[in-house]
């Protein structure tokens, strides 16, 4: 029982404890869109890629908000092609990306985008 | 004596129920078992090919699965005494529900007995499922 509720304050401690590591382009998006909760992306020459975690009580509309984000960046970034996903997977896939992003992978990443039809 | 009366008696000598404690239990028991699920649903997200739309139906399975082999070596029944609705309202229940049908029947034999019995419980949950499946991928169907 001692070593559960140590358990439970030291995980308490160490997440509340982690470092504020957004990038400035993930800052500013946090900010114009309250409604994230965890931003991660992916910025090249040609490709914005972003995904996100919305909020809680704003996850019912979570695929309308990442459509918008991605129509507000389009507009934006008119030189390069937008990505967003709201699903989980995308943004752990995207915190595991640390080499150059291949087309391969980009086409992996762009499989988690809700707003792009899928053949079934 | 009355029926009306033996049952007034009877409610008068009934032992009180603790609604609240009942109540209590189920909250944290069942919302222990959803946080099982949820570690089990990141468990999947993490470490294999499974998207947010499809993680549901592995973390499903695991804890059907994880219930049957609880139930077949009796732990669940000891967990369900305690915990009441908080272990049956979630899919858990579900695999309790077979696993106890075909135990209870097995000297039936296994095609009588535990084949024709395991699913009376949870055979009517199934149904329903294909069935509202079914109808809604004809609804999908004529949409699209």
């Amino acid at each position: 029982m001692r070593i559960m509720c140590l358990t439970i304050v030291s995980l308490f401690l160490l997440t509340s404890c982690q470092a504020d590591t957004d990038t400035p382009f993930n800052q500013q998006l946090k900010a114009t869109y309250p409604d994230i909760h965890v931003v991660e992306s992916i910025v090249t020459d040609d490709v914005i890629y972003v995904a996100m975690i919305i909020k809680p009580l704003k996850q019912f509309s979570e695929q309308k908000i990442a459509a918008d984000i991605k129509k507000d960046l389009g507009k934006k970034y008119p030189n390069h092609l937008v990505y967003t996903s709201s699903d989980m997977k995308a943004t752990i896939e995207v915190r595991k990306q640390t080499s150059p992003l291949t087309q391969e992978r980009l086409n992996q990443l762009i499989s988690y985008d809700q707003s792009i039809e899928k053949d079934d | 004596m009355k029926t009306d009366t033996i049952k007034t008696i009877a409610k008068k000598h009934d032992p009180k129920r603790p609604l609240a404690k009942n109540c209590l239990m189920s909250f944290i028991f069942g919302g222990s078992l959803c946080a099982l699920g949820q570690m089990i649903s990141l468990f999947y997200l993490y470490f294999f090919d499974f998207s947010e739309e499809t993680v549901g139906d592995p973390t499903v399975a695991t804890l059907i699965i994880l219930t049957m082999f609880l139930t077949g070596w009796g732990v669940y029944d000891k967990i369900a005494q305690v915990a009441g609705a908080g272990t049956m309202v979630p899919v858990t229940g579900f695999g309790n529900a077979v696993i106890s049908s075909a135990i209870e029947h097995r000297n039936e034999g296994f095609v009588l007995g535990v084949g024709s019995n395991m699913f009376k419980l949870a055979g009517s949950v199934i149904v329903s499922g294909v069935f509202s499946s079914f109808v809604i991928a004809i609804i999908k169907t004529l949409l699209a």
